[in-house]
């Protein structure tokens, strides 16, 4: 019987690099159609410089959608009024145990990766770690 | 009709139905498998009559990974052991705006669509089906 264990894995091994990204100014119509369009659960969001400034998920959608705004107000939403800010990030040195740890303590179901510039290079998502969980201890 | 212009929906036409389950007694390997090969970030729990008695998730098993007490134990647990429970509950005929502001006040994902027994999950609400609905690419569920 194999046993859990440390994989040795980093999170720059395992996140998906060049993520897309929409902007704060973007319309929250547009941002519902790429997250079912690429069946992802959450987007980082940056600024007209490109920096790192908040996260739009599923979750913001959804309490859009249980929100008293009537429909036809929703169309008018941009995603900085909408975003999770600040955004969080994490090393991509950084082990994934660790990032296991700071998504369960900080209740996000993904972390962003970014450059010397703030910039997003890469996301790493609960998926990401599952399939490591799934391949590592694989009893077959 | 403008995409977001879902109207005053029900649960039961944006429900994924028939939905995938697990027993409580699943060992977590298969649940992690199953999770990782189906693309969902989780699913109805139920015991051997069927009934629901939790949903058990990615963050779930990510809680493990993250446990330096549990993860040395990972081939050892089961289902039961880092499930939530209980499971929050819906019906078909309960408004999508309602079942939306359950996701959000609870910090959840997904919601369980039961039958009128109230306990045989009958379907899955989840966020991903909102998302979806929003984006004018509801599924027509109709035969």
């Amino acid at each position: 019987m194999m046993t859990g264990r440390s994989s040795g894995l980093t999170v720059e091994s395992l996140m998906t690099r060049s993520p897309v990204v929409v902007s704060e100014d973007d319309a929250i119509a547009g941002v519902a159609e790429l997250l079912a369009g690429h069946e992802i659960s959450g987007l980082p969001v940056v600024d007209s410089a490109d920096r790192l400034v908040g996260v739009i998920s599923q979750t913001d959608l959804v309490r859009l959608r249980g929100s008293t705004l009537p429909w036809t107000g929703w169309h008018g939403v941009m995603v900085r009024d909408l975003m999770t800010k600040p955004a969080k990030t994490i090393k991509g040195s950084a082990p994934l145990d660790e990032a296991a740890r700071q998504m369960t303590a900080e209740h996000v179901h993904r972390l962003v990766v970014v450059d010397h510039r703030q910039s997003p290079i890469g996301v790493i998502s609960e998926s990401d770690i599952v399939r490591e969980i799934a391949d590592c201890c694989d009893d077959g | 009709m403008h995409p977001l212009d879902a109207g005053t929906s029900t649960v039961g036409g944006l429900m994924s139905p028939d939905p995938i389950l697990v027993w409580a007694d699943t060992p977590l390997p298969d649940v992690a498998d199953l999770l990782d090969r189906s693309g969902i970030s989780g699913v109805p729990v139920v015991d051997w009559s069927g009934y629901l008695v939790g949903v058990v998730t990615t963050m779930d098993l990510l809680r493990v990974r993250a446990s330096d007490s549990l993860w040395p134990d990972w081939s050892r647990l089961s289902t039961r052991h880092v499930m939530s429970q209980p499971a929050l509950t819906v019906t078909v005929d309960t408004p999508v705006e309602h079942a939306a502001r359950m996701m959000e006040s609870h910090h959840i994902h997904r919601l369980v669509v039961v039958a009128d027994d109230g306990e045989t999950p009958i379907g899955v609400l989840s966020a991903t089906d909102l998302v979806r609905a929003m984006a004018g690419r509801a599924v027509d569920r109709s035969p």
